[in-house]
């Protein structure tokens, strides 16, 4: 088991690395200078060549490369082109806990709510609850959450007034400010649980443990929740660690949408005024977040699945 | 249970496979393909499973109707793309609503909305299924060969072997471009490259592929250790056909689900695309560049970003109810009625 973590680690490690290289090559692609987009459109040359100097970008790409990898394992993600003298880690650790509030609250959201529908739907396929839960799935899974969100904002802030409006300075922790958001991505996020949770546990109901459990008189809450749920599991686990990893990367579009002041939106902004640092850096948090959520899910994967450990302890 | 009527299951068990493996394979004996409806298995018992499916019949339909308005109704109406009516439009700068010459109104620059939906149409369906199919594609062949192949040895010049660990090979590049942020890298991508339909189709099939190549994986993993596997492999079944007969059977039902589930899902990626203004170009608008363009009206004239969005639920829900029509056709403990 041990042995099984530590080369996971080991390809995290890989991962990261890879990821920092072809994020680094990104820059060399992007079609502007940093030290014209530093200075301003009406830098001198002489400007412009003390600047680039000063930043190493005269040196041959893999010296600056290896310069880069560097200063990253020091913690250092460079400076912001656009902010001043602003620190890129700095920036982004400013938005991060506002990112972390709103990626938990809506997994909580969707795993809560489509964890038990999905239960209760596969329990009896076909019933009053799978029916109405599907047609309601189907309903949300079909809309683009931003169009989701605009309504949502447009009833509950514009017209009614019980949220703040988008753009206002407010506290990430008022939670009233986080409802909106936080259901938003619920919704988004809660029908593959659903789905996921009524497919396996449907599936899982169908075999011979589960007449077997039934047949030797175990109560059917005990046969589902205790036996069924058990197998059913690792994929809703494998899923939510997935979402969590993809979702603390950024919640680029319900960050935008809401005006939250998340690590996603800044992104954004930071591609719109060419803030390469800062893009960077997020992309390389948000790499880091996946990388974590992916190791997470394999290990969780296993220690539920004896299967799947058999198999990789083979190796 | 007496011992002559187990011995007598046992039989008809056998006498069935035999049936139905006239090419003597009696080994492939496999229990979940036997199944519970006698004489009725595969292929013909998932297809009137979906004939019996109203969810089906509402999913084909509405797909077809969608499909048939894009591609004819454009012609019908006779408008080109991009056609502006500035001569008929009010001063103040407002949209025009519903009347006998544009029966859904024009948007703010004048466009005719119903000619503008249908030509949205055309470019939505295109991204959706094309980005999709080729993801699909590519995520099935990374998860399949991933999940069994697992180590390749190939013979080197004087009788020397390397062993290529396929499996972590592939699935750790599945997790390297997993571990991308999607939505940004994206973005990045399309305000560096001239965006253009082709290249947002590029962008999503080429971010999007991963998914599968996960689930895949995890499905074939999921079989490999299972019983029948172990006692094909035991009698010497070849791999082609451990492959063809008992993986894939098992992949199937989760590509054919995923297959129209993708497409809706690339529709609504796409039109997040086009929120953040990296998704069609302007010259090819989509539903979601439509719904953007709109949304700033959702106070004074909600018909501007609800009709796209509408359009947009239509065809993701055609495309949902077909994939789970498919999902539950291929369950199998479901019986035919």
């Amino acid at each position: 088991m041990a042995a099984v973590i530590l080369s996971r680690l080991r390809w995290a490690v890989v991962v990261l690395v890879a990821v920092c290289v072809i994020a680094f090559l990104l820059t060399f692609i992007v079609p502007t200078d940093p030290a014209r987009s530093i200075l301003g459109s009406r830098a001198t040359p002489e400007a412009l060549a003390r600047v680039r100097a000063s930043m190493g970008l005269d040196r041959p790409p893999l010296d600056q490369l290896l310069g880069y990898l560097g200063r990253l394992l020091q913690g250092d993600l460079g400076i912001s082109y656009k902010l001043g003298s602003v620190r890129v880690l700095d920036l982004i650790l400013a938005k991060l806990p506002a990112t972390i509030l709103l990626a938990f609250a809506g997994v909580a959201v969707g795993l809560s709510v489509g964890s038990v529908v999905g239960v209760a739907a596969a329990r009896r396929p076909g019933g009053v609850i799978d029916r109405v839960a599907s047609i309601a799935s189907s309903f949300v899974v079909s809309l683009p959450t931003f169009l989701i969100a605009l309504v949502l904002l447009d009833v509950f802030a514009a017209r009614l007034g019980w949220v703040p409006i988008r753009d206002t300075d407010f506290d990430p922790l008022d939670v009233r400010a986080l409802a909106l958001p936080a259901i938003v991505l619920g919704l988004a996020v809660m029908p593959q649980y659903l789905r996921v949770c009524r497919t396996s546990m449907r599936e899982q109901l169908g075999q011979d443990y589960i007449r077997t459990a039934r047949a030797k008189g175990l109560s059917e809450r005990r046969t589902v929740w205790r036996h069924a749920m058990r197998n059913a599991l690792p994929t809703m686990i494998t899923q939510a660690f997935l979402d969590l990893g993809f979702l603390l990367g950024g919640v680029v579009v319900v960050e935008s949408v809401f005006g939250w002041p998340g690590i996603g939106r800044q992104a954004v902004a930071a591609i719109t005024s060419e803030d390469i640092p800062v893009l960077m850096g997020t992309l390389l948090l948000s790499t880091l977040c996946i990388v974590l959520a992916n190791l997470a899910a394999d290990i969780t994967t296993m220690l539920l699945d004896p299967r799947t450990q058999e198999w990789d302890t083979s190796r | 249970m007496s011992r002559r009527r187990a011995a007598d299951d046992t039989h008809t068990h056998h006498a069935e496979v035999g049936t139905r493996h006239d090419s003597g394979m009696r080994a492939e004996a496999d229990p979940s393909e036997v199944g519970d409806i006698p004489g009725l298995t595969g292929r013909s018992r998932t297809w009137s499973l979906l004939r019996a499916d109203p969810g089906w019949w509402l999913g084909i339909t509405l797909l077809a109707a969608i499909v048939a308005a894009s591609v004819v109704g454009p012609l019908l109406l006779g408008r080109a793309q991009g056609q502006l009516f500035r001569d008929q439009m009010p001063l103040d700068g407002s949209a025009l609503p519903p009347n006998d010459m544009f029966l859904l109104g024009t948007d703010r620059a004048g466009h005719d909305l119903l000619s503008e939906l249908l030509y949205a149409g055309r470019a939505t369906l295109l991204v959706g299924i094309a980005a999709n199919v080729a993801a699909l594609a590519l995520g099935t062949l990374v998860g399949l060969v991933a999940g069994y192949v697992r180590v390749a040895r190939l013979g080197l010049v004087g009788g020397r072997q390397v062993t290529i660990p396929v499996e972590d090979l592939l699935m750790r590049i599945t997790d390297i471009a997993l571990a991308f942020p999607v939505l940004l890298l994206a973005i990045a991508v399309t305000t560096v490259v001239r965006p253009s339909l082709g290249v947002v189709v590029i962008v999503i099939a080429s971010v999007l592929w991963t998914t599968t190549a996960r689930l895949v994986h995890t499905q074939v993993v999921q079989v490999r250790s299972a019983d029948f596997i172990t006692a094909a492999v035991a009698m010497g079944v070849g791999q082609r056909r451990i492959i063809r007969r008992h993986i894939l059977p098992h992949v199937a039902p989760l590509v054919s689900v995923l297959l129209p589930l993708g497409v809706a899902a690339t529709i609504l990626f796409e039109a997040s695309l086009s929120y953040l203004g990296a998704g069609a170009p302007a010259s090819s608008p989509t539903w979601g560049f439509m719904i953007t363009d709109g949304a700033a009206s959702m106070r004074t004239d909600p018909r501007l970003p609800l009709l796209p969005g509408l359009a947009i639920a239509c065809t993701v829900l055609a495309f949902s109810l077909i994939g789970d029509a498919i999902e539950s056709a291929m369950d199998p403990r479901r019986t035919v009625r």
